[in-house]
Formats: C-alpha cells, structure tokens, sequence
C-alpha cells in the first residue's frame, strides 16, 4: 500500500493570516514550493516540514500526517 | 536571462518567482528550435551529408546549456545568494531529480534499441550518440518543462 501525506498547511497558514509568498519567504522557499505541499503534490523533506512547523507554530505530527491513520481514527 | 535594474532591487521571493517564469517561457521556446535542430542534423546524417564540425560543435553548444538547466539555475549565479536559494529550493530540487530520472530511462531505451537495431543494420556510432545524447537531454528538459510549469500554475 502507498503512504499518502496529508496535510493541515493551507488552514495553519490562514490562521496565522499569512498569504502563500508571506510563508514561503519566512520558511525561505519558493511560493510554488509552498503551494505543491498544501495540494499534496510534493511531499516535503524532513527539514522544510520542520521549518514549516516551526513558522506555524506547530508540531510536525500535527501539520503532516500519514491518510490512513484518518481510516485508524474513523474505525 | 535580462533582469532589469527595478526587478532586481525588488525583493528576493518575488526575484525569484519572476526568473522562474522567465525560465519556463524560455523552455517553451528553446525545446522547439532544439527539437527542429536535432531533426535538421538527423536527417543531413540519414543522407550521409552532416555538416562539418561547426554544426557538431553548434549543437554540442545548445546541449551543454540546456543540460545544465538541470543541474543548477545559471541565472542563479547572477544574482543575488538569497534569490538564488529561491531558485534552487527543495521542489526545484526535486523537479531536476525526476527530470534527470526520465533522461536516463530515454537513454537506457534509447541505447539499448540503437544497439539492437545495430545488429540489423549498420548505423554509425556518431549517429547512434548524437540520437542518444539529444533524446535523453530532451526528454529530460520536457519532464522538467511540464513539473515547472504544473507547480507554477496555480
């Protein structure tokens, strides 16, 4: 079975009222990298998911998760 | 790539954003007149008449700059440290990683046919690495084309 990532960016972003390119300059990547991850295109690496949560005032586990732990949490 | 003195003092994200899509335009031309190149050589060798040395080393020349689109942005050195991270951030990364990924597999395919078709026919080895060569930088550059252009649409 594939992993899938989920993901919580685009809602954590909103909630800090940044726009794509206000993240991407504050985690120091291109808005296109910003956007792929919050479409689920591109997974990102360990080091930009921690700057992502770090930015967000997040933990990781809480921005990023693997799909089927929603099947673990819904059954 | 041209960047004008208000563009440049301009900050380093939107730099950035701005070469990229400069970028992608220019692919939209440059893989057109390099597939035309590539076909014109083609079919001067099919007619055992390829051109001297000038055009081997014109179209050594567009390789090299093309290949080198997949190794790390050139522009990147033009400017400044900053925008250049932007240019070359974990996505950018990624994209020249699968890009180069379908360039070996077109060569591996490529090569390998060349080679069985060899057996049949006599094909001459210049032809055989120009069309090997050509195809998998190609094949590479649309991959990366067609990445670039998906994570910059929305």
């Amino acid at each position: 079975m594939k992993d899938e990532l989920a993901n919580d960016l685009r809602a954590a972003r909103e909630v800090m009222g940044w726009t794509q390119a206000e993240l991407a300059q504050e985690v120091g990547v291109s808005r296109k990298t910003i956007n792929t991850v919050e479409n689920g295109v591109f997974v990102p690496s360990t080091p930009l998911a921690l700057k992502l949560a770090r930015s967000l005032n997040r933990t990781v586990e809480s921005l990023f998760w693997l799909k089927d732990q929603d099947e673990d949490v819904a059954s | 790539m041209w960047i004008s003195a208000r563009i440049r003092n301009g900050p380093p994200e939107v730099l950035a954003d701005r070469i990229m899509r400069g970028r992608l335009r220019s692919l939209y031309v440059a893989l057109p007149v390099y597939a035309l190149m590539v076909a014109a050589i083609s079919f001067d060798m099919s007619l055992a008449e390829a051109g001297g040395w000038d055009t081997g080393l014109a179209w050594f020349s567009v390789t090299i700059v093309l290949a080198s689109l997949l190794v790390r942005d050139p522009s990147a050195r033009r400017v400044s440290p900053e925008v250049g991270r932007f240019l070359n951030d974990d996505l950018t990364r990624a994209h020249r990683a699968s890009a180069q990924q379908t360039g070996f597999w077109v060569a591996v395919v490529l090569g390998t046919g060349l080679c069985l078709l060899g057996w049949m026919v006599a094909i001459d080895a210049r032809q055989i690495a120009f069309m090997v060569v050509s195809g998998a930088v190609g094949a590479a550059l649309f991959r990366f084309l067609l990445l670039e252009r998906r994570a910059l649409a929305a």
